[in-house]
């Protein structure tokens, strides 16, 4: 491992060593994740806004009961669920890729910042959901030994670049012991 | 069997035709769901729309283990496994052949009369509760068979550096009880005298011991037809005698004689427990490991390998401190058992040991402790206190709005959110004045705890991975929580709190590069 590790290599542009991955500035993941995000939030939130929606006018309405708080209050709650924190989980959310080690780093208010060396890393996974497949997003997963926090998540990647970094990773651990 | 069949390198493979046919039976809970539409069918009495219903749910869900089957791959070549699968959510898992650690052959009910086989590999990784890393449900026995010999030439090959992160084996075969074993062999590190036995005993007094005591008094009172914390009892004796206050002062004294039988059961049950467990307690040192033997009833043997030591913890209560006893555990990712059947989740190696005890045993794995007094400790940052009376602060001034609009007069509610913050900000202060951690470049030392007290070291090496957590407390003082990710062992052992997020961010990078 490099002692006195550079942020960058001048020549390949290639995060050196854990200190560089620790100093690098982080990248954005693709924008398809914020879209699948938004998907994903609407899933969820929509149901939920037509039904309170429903019991707002039908039921509190027909018992005289002070009515429209409910569908005011649940379209609010989508809408922010939808159009704007998808937007800030994404602005939020990003890695840095280096030579023997994976920063991932997300979260506004309780912010998570993990570094796993790619020497620590017992497999790795590549997936794609329903949705993520929609927005031409797939995620990287890292599992390490460790009995907590073992598993990294990266989402929001390009799927060849999610393949590309898996190889990368693979390779590195060949060598670890060869 | 035909170990020779191994699979081409690099060629993708399906999983057996018929393991298609053991997806079946797993149908057949699935038809329960059909049951509602039975007893409406059954009422209606259309009974050709139930077998066109069952027809098409069969067709649908063959259907999809047909896809399911398709969409599986695996395939091997010289250095990973993959295993593709997934019809809606996709996965691709490469295993490196180097990391897996154990491959296991699986054969039901089902698969036995096909013929077939399931191959699930372990590969170290951690997490809670999981089974196993990869599994290939089914492929033929002789195929699994042949799997299994291409990758045993490779576990064999350097099965000692693999080692490392497994846990701890029990000699005996199988179990850990090996009954009436000579003293083992070895250099002995540590062994538990009667007096030590006692002693340690004294000090497993547990309030659960007493709580359970406490109900056996309880039970004897009734047995006796009183009950010895009913006032009208009492009352009734007073008035017929009419020794009120003598007897108000007797039941002061029962009260009193009951606590100190109840705190000699909760003794006695204590060092019953401990001699059970710990009798004739040796710890030796043998070339793999260090080697536990201990129990008067059911003997354990246990080896723990010294290749598979993650960490070290020394605890003390809060009244063993004062004498100067501390336990020793080991953290590895087997569990011990803590001789009640209970599982641990951390190898005791020393129950009631002086720190210099503690020194010795240390040094046999290769680890060393920094004394309390003497070491450059770095401290945790003092807004560490305020974190829980924030919060009840924050529920209280919540509260206090609530009650102001619903009920004002209850208004005095909030005061004892107050009082609790202000407890919190005593026991917050305890709490951090006595933490304290420091790294020496290749070990991770820290001390947690203000009624259990826990030294923690842990070597670099063994760290997998390094989380920094900041909250909008921790923002606001520039500070930030490191999350160790280490093999075994309980969560949050490995956190560091509330320290200066330069520091921290320096100390993560020496940590990850110290492996």
């Amino acid at each position: 491992m490099t002692e006195n590790a550079m942020a960058e290599d001048a020549r390949t542009g290639a995060i050196v060593g854990i200190a560089g991955v620790d100093a690098a500035a982080l990248q954005p993941v693709e924008a398809g994740y914020r879209r699948a995000l938004a998907i994903r939030n609407a899933i969820l939130l929509l149901p939920l806004a037509a039904v309170a929606s429903f019991v707002d006018a039908v039921i509190l309405r027909a018992n005289d009961l002070p009515w429209g708080g409910l569908i005011v209050g649940s379209l609010l709650l989508a809408a922010i669920g939808i159009f704007t924190l998808p937007n800030r989980a994404w602005h939020k959310i990003g890695y840095a890729f280096g030579d023997d080690a994976l920063r991932v780093a997300h979260g506004m208010w309780f912010r998570r910042d993990t570094i796993v060396p790619f020497v620590r890393v017992q497999h790795i996974d590549v997936g794609q959901g329903p949705v993520e497949r929609m927005c031409g997003v797939a995620h990287l997963v890292l599992h390490t030994a460790g009995t907590h926090n073992s598993i990294v998540t990266l989402p929001g990647l390009l799927p060849e670049r999610a393949a590309q970094m898996r190889d990368a990773i693979r390779a590195l651990i060949r060598s670890d012991f060869a | 069997m035909g170990g020779d069949i191994a699979p081409p390198a690099s060629v993708e493979r399906h999983l057996h035709p018929l393991a298609l046919h053991v997806a079946l039976p797993r149908l057949g809970p699935q038809l329960f769901g059909l049951i509602p539409l039975l007893a409406a069918v059954s009422i209606s009495g259309r009974w050709g729309m139930a077998v066109f219903a069952i027809a098409i749910f069969a067709g649908i869900s063959l259907t999809f283990a047909f896809l399911r089957w398709r969409r599986f791959v695996w395939m091997v070549d010289e250095d990973a496994i993959t295993i593709r699968q997934g019809l809606w959510s996709r996965s691709e898992r490469v295993l490196p052949i180097e990391r897996i650690q154990d491959v296991a052959i699986e054969q039901k009910l089902v698969h036995r009369l096909l013929g077939l086989a399931i191959v699930s590999f372990e590969s170290g990784a951690g997490g809670e509760g999981k089974r196993d890393d990869a599994r290939i449900d089914a492929i033929s026995m002789a195929d699994a068979q042949g799997l299994r010999e291409q990758l045993r030439h490779n576990l064999l090959r350097d099965g000692q550096l693999r080692d490392s992160a497994r846990g701890a084996v029990p000699i005996a075969t199988g179990d850990a009880a090996a009954v009436d074993e000579p003293a083992p062999p070895g250099h002995i590190l540590h062994h538990m005298g009667l007096r030590r036995l006692l002693v340690s005993g004294i000090f497993q007094f547990s309030l659960a011991i007493f709580g359970i005591a406490f109900g056996f008094v309880t039970q004897f009172d009734r047995f006796f037809s009183f009950d010895l914390w009913d006032f009208d009892f009492w009352q009734e004796i007073a008035n017929q005698f009419g020794l009120g206050e003598w007897v108000g002062a007797y039941r002061w004294l029962a009260f009193l004689g009951t606590s100190a039988v109840v705190l000699l059961i909760g003794a006695i049950a204590g060092l019953v427990r401990t001699i059970l467990r710990d009798w004739d307690f040796t710890l030796s040192s043998e070339p793999r490991g260090l080697r536990r033997t201990r129990g008067l009833t059911t003997r354990t043997d246990v080896l723990i390998p010294r290749a598979r030591v993650q960490a070290a913890i020394i605890s003390s209560g809060p009244v063993r401190r004062l004498f100067g006893y501390y336990a020793l555990y080991i953290q590895n990712l087997a569990r011990d058992d803590d001789g009640d059947g209970k599982q641990e989740r951390d190898h005791l190696v020393a129950p009631c040991v002086r720190l210099t005890e503690v020194d010795g045993i240390l040094a046999d794995i290769g680890l060393s402790r920094s004394d309390l007094h003497h070491a450059d400790w770095a401290r945790p940052h003092g807004a560490m206190i305020l974190r829980i009376p924030l919060v009840f602060m924050g529920i209280a001034a919540l509260q206090t709005i609530v009650m102001a609009i619903v009920a004002p007069q209850l208004l005095w509610v909030p005061v004892l959110l107050v009082a609790s913050a202000l407890l919190a900000v005593l026991t917050g202060w305890l709490d951090w004045r006595l933490r304290r951690w420091r790294f020496d470049g290749r070990t991770l030392e820290s001390i947690t705890g203000w009624l259990r007290s826990r030294h923690v070291i842990l070597p670099a090496r063994h760290v997998q991975s390094a989380d920094l957590y900041i909250s909008p407390l921790r923002r606001r003082f520039g500070l930030a929580d490191l999350l160790l990710g280490v093999p075994g062992g309980k969560a949050e052992r490995h956190r560091l709190s509330y320290i200066r997020a330069p520091q921290l961010h320096a100390l993560r990078i020496s940590l990850l590069q110290g492996g």
